[in-house]
């Protein structure tokens, strides 16, 4: 699995809980089921920001009107058809509005996708204002307990040679004379480990493909380097000569 | 810069263009699913979002105590015998069974696919037969040849994929195991006396019967009564791990009266415990 969380931030030009940021986190939300299709649905997906939306799930203690519950129900559906999973702790607060009329809301909302999910640790707001009306939100990510499996053997490069020579002096052990199950067991399992080692060490591992895609050439790849050469020059020197 | 990018870019569009009329060109039946994956794309696989497990290792804890429940360990076997009137394994029959198995089979725990195997008893003919012939001269199957790796897939259409019962498991045994499997399969299947054991309706597991047998006999039973103007159903159960965990004997699965309307027949997958009764 790629772990590396794929983060569907605001803007940075945008002002938090601006009209534009607010914008660009529900229209994230809503073409995300759209826009994710396929093969990049394995990926881990993080996707928050300033939603202004009230939805019962992340804020239960908040009476809503019908039309701010049509208007939620909308965007949480598009979440959970992903499936994005809300991970909000329900009525924790992320707004605190300086004015005494207004209530305290949750209007920053986080979701991960089901590959990320199983990864999140913890949402909490625990550190102190930083001068605006929003607090901070804290999402810690836990490293997966995933582990890489060993190079497989490269059977298609077998040095058959070398393994006809190494086998013309093998010989399986002797089987015991009245074995137990315990003592056939062990004979198989030493025997049969023998030859797949054997095997296993006259057939190199398999190693990343020098070229990654079947329908590359020397010539594309020559050309690629031309290509980044000139793209890191222009970067460089953004004149009309370049 | 833009006509450097456009030719770089002209010349991707115009290699995956050539690659894939070659791949096309020279597609086999075989290469069909390969070609659908590359037009449609991978369906994406779905992590099992399973209550009560959070990690990959609770996971994989759940699934194997549902698809794998424990069973009570057997009786320890202390002293081995063996069989007086045993024939040994020939390399004959080593590659009779390696010549039904494909290569591109997916092997086991050891990695070791049928294509090795094959070239080893090239080189050496006695050498797999001496490795296999002590266990089934004594009647033993190691627990290592048991030993699996299990592949977890979704099965499509689920409403829901937070149950072990949304997938199934692949089990990819070693490839050691299957030839010697295939070996003693051969020769149960030669022994005369199996075939009075065997329901002639038996359709899995035969050389020569398939699926496809299975549906043309219960097809001819339904017009047969049709015809003679009989109310006629069908009833399939599906028993969920019935060979695994039933303690049967032989007589009931093999057994039945013919032509009559309580016949118990096994139907084309044995193994999965479908029973269909006519």
């Amino acid at each position: 699995m790629f772990f590396l969380p794929k983060v569907f931030l605001a803007p940075p030009t945008a002002p938090s809980g601006s009209p534009r940021c607010t914008f660009f986190a529900q229209t994230v939300l809503l073409t995300a089921p759209y826009c994710l299709s396929g093969f990049f649905l394995v990926f881990p997906h993080l996707v928050l920001g300033d939603f202004n939306l009230h939805h019962p799930l992340a804020d239960p203690g908040r009476s809503l009107s019908e039309r701010e519950f049509i208007i939620c129900t909308r965007y949480f559906d598009a979440a959970f058809d992903v499936p994005y999973h809300l991970l909000n702790t329900p009525g924790v607060y992320t707004r605190f509005p300086f004015d005494t009329i207004s209530r305290p809301s949750v209007l920053h909302l986080a979701f991960a996708n089901t590959a990320l999910s199983p990864l999140v640790s913890s949402w909490d707001t625990p550190l102190p204002s930083t001068g605006s009306d929003h607090v901070p939100c804290v999402i810690t990510l836990k490293a997966p307990a995933i582990m890489l499996p060993p190079p497989t053997p490269h059977w298609a490069l077998l040095d058959l040679d070398a393994v006809g020579k190494a086998l013309d002096t093998f010989t399986t052990l002797p089987c015991p004379a009245r074995p137990t199950s315990n003592s056939l067991s062990r004979w198989f399992d030493i025997s049969s480990t023998r030859l797949t080692s054997l095997l296993t060490f006259h057939a190199p591992s398999k190693r990343p493909c020098p070229r990654s895609k079947p329908w590359g050439s020397p010539c594309l790849s020559s050309l690629r380097r031309e290509y980044h050469k000139f793209a890191s020059m222009t970067r460089l020197d953004p004149s009309p000569v370049n | 810069m833009k006509s450097s990018r456009r030719t770089y870019f002209k010349a991707i569009s115009s290699a995956k263009k050539a690659h894939w009329s070659d791949f096309l060109s020279s597609a086999t039946p075989r290469s069909l699913w390969t070609a659908k994956r590359f037009a449609f794309g991978r369906r994406p696989q779905r992590f099992p979002d399973l209550p009560g497990a959070s990690d990959p290792a609770e996971v994989a804890e759940t699934l194997l105590d549902h698809f794998f429940p424990a069973k009570p360990p057997p009786p320890p076997l202390l002293r081995l015998t063996r069989y007086e009137d045993y024939t040994p394994i020939t390399s004959e029959e080593i590659s009779r069974a390696l010549s039904k198995s494909s290569n591109t089979s997916a092997p086991g725990p050891d990695h070791i696919p049928y294509s090795v195997w094959k070239s080893v008893h090239r080189i050496k003919p006695t050498l797999l037969p001496s490795l296999l012939d002590p266990l089934l001269a004594h009647g033993f199957h190691p627990p290592s040849l048991k030993k699996a790796l299990g592949i977890v897939i979704d099965k499509p259409g689920k409403p829901s994929y937070d149950s072990p019962s949304s997938f199934r498991v692949i089990v990819l045994l070693r490839t050691l195991s299957k030839i010697l499997e295939r070996v003693v399969a051969s020769r149960i299947s030669a022994q005369p006396p199996i075939c009075s054991l065997i329901h002639p309706l038996q359709c899995g597991s035969l050389p020569g019967r398939s699926t496809a047998d299975a549906a043309l006999v219960l097809q001819h039973n339904v017009k047969t009564f049709h015809r003679l103007r009989y109310k006629t159903s069908t009833l399939f159960l599906d028993v969920k791990g019935a060979l695994i965990t039933w303690n049967l004997p032989p007589s009931f699965l093999f057994s039945g009266r013919r032509g009559s309307a309580h016949t118990w027949s096994s139907g084309s997958a044995l193994s999965s415990g479908i029973v269909p009764a006519t």
